[in-house]
């Protein structure tokens, strides 16, 4: 088979791989004869690929291998319990092991996608999620450490924010944790199903992305959104602040703080790789605000609208299709 | 805003949905004050919860205790996270933070500060899912005051300036989980009450055979041979007999007491003794009182000073006698006491652990070594 397909199959399974884990299978690929799999209890991914054989594989191993290797055909096969990867000028032998227990749990979640009902998710469904998912509070494994999706809204709050997108078209309700999102978006799904313990996410090329569902209710937070404030317009020039500061931002949370006081904006950020603000004069001279925000989301909305509205304890940002509202508290 | 007593009894008695929380900050106890206002308001059939962080839900009133005073950015976390649904809810403080800086709360909105204990809540049960919410061993304490209050004011302690009163809780038997095998007492001076009241405690406990911990320690000069004796009759658990050599005023005072205790029956292993160091003492005078319990036979605690408005842990006090080095050197070798057995303080210092793993520099030798 081609090496880079091979990779590419290993990429989008990859993040189903537990890092630290008590379950040493859950922290290898498992080969299933017509799949490849990863499972951690949270999530667990499944894309197409036929073997001769059925085992577990160790994926750090078997990932810098694949992603190492020069020749663009390789050949992979079983040979006394172990996993055999030949190339023209390499020749590795990787131990395997058995484990009944996380393979039935991988079989659940297969048996589960035969009676799964598949539906078409909106065009503007990951852009939606992704968006909001930055409000969630990652730290919680309830709905406040989700994205909500109910009919075509799509919210996500840590109580201290509300990040709100209108979707095209209606889904099902469904809570997706939001540490699993970046990962789910790379798949690029096109389809979903809800069984009874998982939500799965198809692509176009076969691959199946379940994430364990989370219960429970989500508060009603879109009623905050309606209040009167001070309505301050802000400068299209806070988007080339957004680009200067994208030099720094973290991939893993990216964020950037806003502060708005004495006519001036300022765009804050500081990563590891340094710190970086940017200053823009705004027409706003009332009590400071500052808050912090996904730098896409600000500069999605300023596609739209440029106004907020400041109020003593809250802040929003409002366009057709997106909200964010901030508690002033922060 | 300071309130009394009665106004946060009315603010509870007015309340039906309540939040109590114990902000996120490290601790090995459970939180006593919210254990016993949950009591309280479940008894007046009120809605209560518990967390450690502003829940997103309607509250009519949320309760936050304080511990140490450098746990204050804790505190803050919470008022400032108050979130949407409770952004104009009273919100009432206590805890000994509070109690002891009030005043860093003037500014903040709908924020009423209790300082002090309420003798009212004081004699509720502590509710049992809060009590129980501890790693083990602390789970299978009960912990109680049955008094409050020190009739001494040292300049290094708190307990005078929020428990003015003395008061003895003649509820406090009720206050302990007969289900449970230790009792932890935590009175700040319960040598200084009644001997009477001491004899109460301890044959409560030896009748429901209990271990016991007094947390607080008890006063070197007020412990008598009768005394030592009656204590005698109780089962500690290891380090469970608490006293204190803070001072070298108490130089003689002390190790009569200790040999009281010891003469009465008291194991060594069930006595500990607190040794304040780093406040106006100087090292030689610490390494003197925590070398006197070591060779008395009992285990010296060494307890760091820190200035009692400190507000960040990260901005360590060095007391004028001491330097940074030599503090977290000499707490080092009194808590592994057991590796260094064989060399003095002095020792310790000018050997190569001592410069190496502490970074012992001729400045801090100097210090230890310079005259009062």
């Amino acid at each position: 088979m081609k090496r880079t397909d091979l990779l590419k199959i290993l990429e989008i399974v990859k993040p189903g791989i537990a890092g630290n884990t008590k379950i040493e299978s859950m922290s290898y690929f498992f080969f299933s004869g017509k799949e490849v799999v990863s499972y951690n209890d949270k999530i667990s991914i499944q894309h197409k690929l036929k073997t001769d054989f059925k085992m577990f594989v160790k994926a750090n191993d078997l990932y810098s291998l694949v992603s190492r290797l020069k020749s663009d055909e390789l050949k992979m096969k079983e040979e006394k319990g172990k996993l055999l990867i030949k190339t023209e000028s390499t020749k590795a032998s990787f131990s395997t092991i058995s484990d009944d227990e996380v393979e039935s749990r991988v079989k659940n979640v297969s048996k589960s996608l035969k009676k799964a009902k598949w539906e078409k998710l909106p065009d503007d469904f990951c852009n939606s999620i992704s968006l909001c998912s930055f409000a969630a509070e990652k730290e919680q494994k309830n709905t406040l450490g989700c994205v909500y999706v109910t009919d075509k809204n799509c919210m996500a709050s840590d109580n201290k924010r509300v990040a709100f997108a209108k979707m095209s078209e209606k889904v099902e309700d469904m809570f997706i944790l939001a540490t699993e999102i970046k990962s789910l978006i790379n798949t690029a799904p096109v389809k979903y199903a809800i069984t009874k313990s998982w939500l799965h996410f198809k692509n176009k090329e076969g691959c199946v992305f379940s994430i364990r569902k989370v219960t429970g209710e989500f508060p009603d937070f879109l009623q905050f959104f309606d209040f009167k404030g001070t309505v301050v317009d802000l400068p299209k020039e806070i988007i080339d602040g957004i680009d200067i500061a994208s030099i720094i931002i973290s991939d893993i949370e990216p964020m950037i703080t806003v502060n708005i006081k004495n006519k001036v904006l300022l765009i804050n950020v500081k990563s590891e790789s340094g710190k970086i603000t940017h200053k823009t004069k705004v027409d706003y001279d009332g009590e400071e605000v500052q808050f912090s925000i996904n730098p896409s989301f600000l500069k999605e909305m300023m596609t739209y609208s440029s106004k907020i509205t400041i109020a003593d304890d809250k802040m929003k940002l409002e366009t057709s299709n997106f909200s964010l509202l901030t508690s002033l508290y922060v | 805003m300071l309130i009394k007593e009665s106004e946060m009894i009315e603010m509870l008695d007015n309340s039906e949905n309540v939040l109590l929380i114990e902000p996120k900050y490290q601790k090995k106890y459970p939180p006593l004050g919210l254990a016993k206002i949950k009591t309280y308001l479940e008894e007046k059939n009120k809605k209560v919860k518990f967390s450690d962080q502003i829940l997103p839900e309607k509250f009519d009133l949320i309760c936050v205790t304080t511990l140490f005073t450098y746990y204050s950015k804790a505190v803050f976390d919470v008022l400032k996270n108050r979130g949407f649904f409770n952004s104009n809810t009273k919100i009432l403080i206590g805890g000994v933070l509070a109690s002891i800086m009030p005043d860093i709360f003037k500014e903040e909105k709908n924020v009423f500060v209790f300082k002090g204990y309420s003798k009212i809540l004081d004699q509720c049960i502590p509710d049992p899912d809060i009590m129980n919410n501890t790693e083990d061993p602390w789970n299978t304490f009960s912990y109680i005051f049955t008094s409050r209050g020190c009739p001494n004011k040292c300049a290094y302690c708190t307990v005078w300036r929020i428990e003015k009163d003395r008061w003895v809780n003649p509820s406090w038997k009720e206050m302990i989980d007969l289900s449970k095998p230790n009792i932890m007492i935590s009175d700040n001076n319960l040598s200084a009450v009644s001997m009477e009241h001491l004899k109460e405690i301890i044959d409560f406990t030896v009748e429901n055979k209990k271990k016991i911990l007094f947390d607080n320690g008890f006063d070197c000069k007020h412990i008598t041979e009768d005394m030592a004796k009656e204590l005698s009759r109780l089962k500690f658990i290891r380090s469970g007999m608490r006293l204190a050599f803070d001072r070298i005023e108490e130089d003689g005072i002390f190790q009569k007491a200790v040999m009281m205790l010891k003469n009465a029956g008291i194991p060594k292993s069930s006595m500990m003794a607190y040794v304040l160091f780093n406040f106006t003492d100087h090292p030689q005078d610490a390494y003197y009182r925590a070398r006197s319990c070591y060779d008395l036979g009992i285990r010296p605690y060494p307890q760091y000073y820190r200035p009692l408005n400190t507000l960040d842990k990260k901005k360590i006090f060095i007391g004028k006698h001491w330097t940074l080095k030599l503090g977290r050197t000499f707490r080092h070798y009194w808590l592994m006491r057991g590796i260094h057995s064989k060399m003095s303080f002095e020792e310790y210092i000018n050997s190569k652990d001592g410069k190496e793993k502490h970074g012992i520099k001729m400045e801090d030798i100097k210090t230890y070594r310079r005259k009062k």
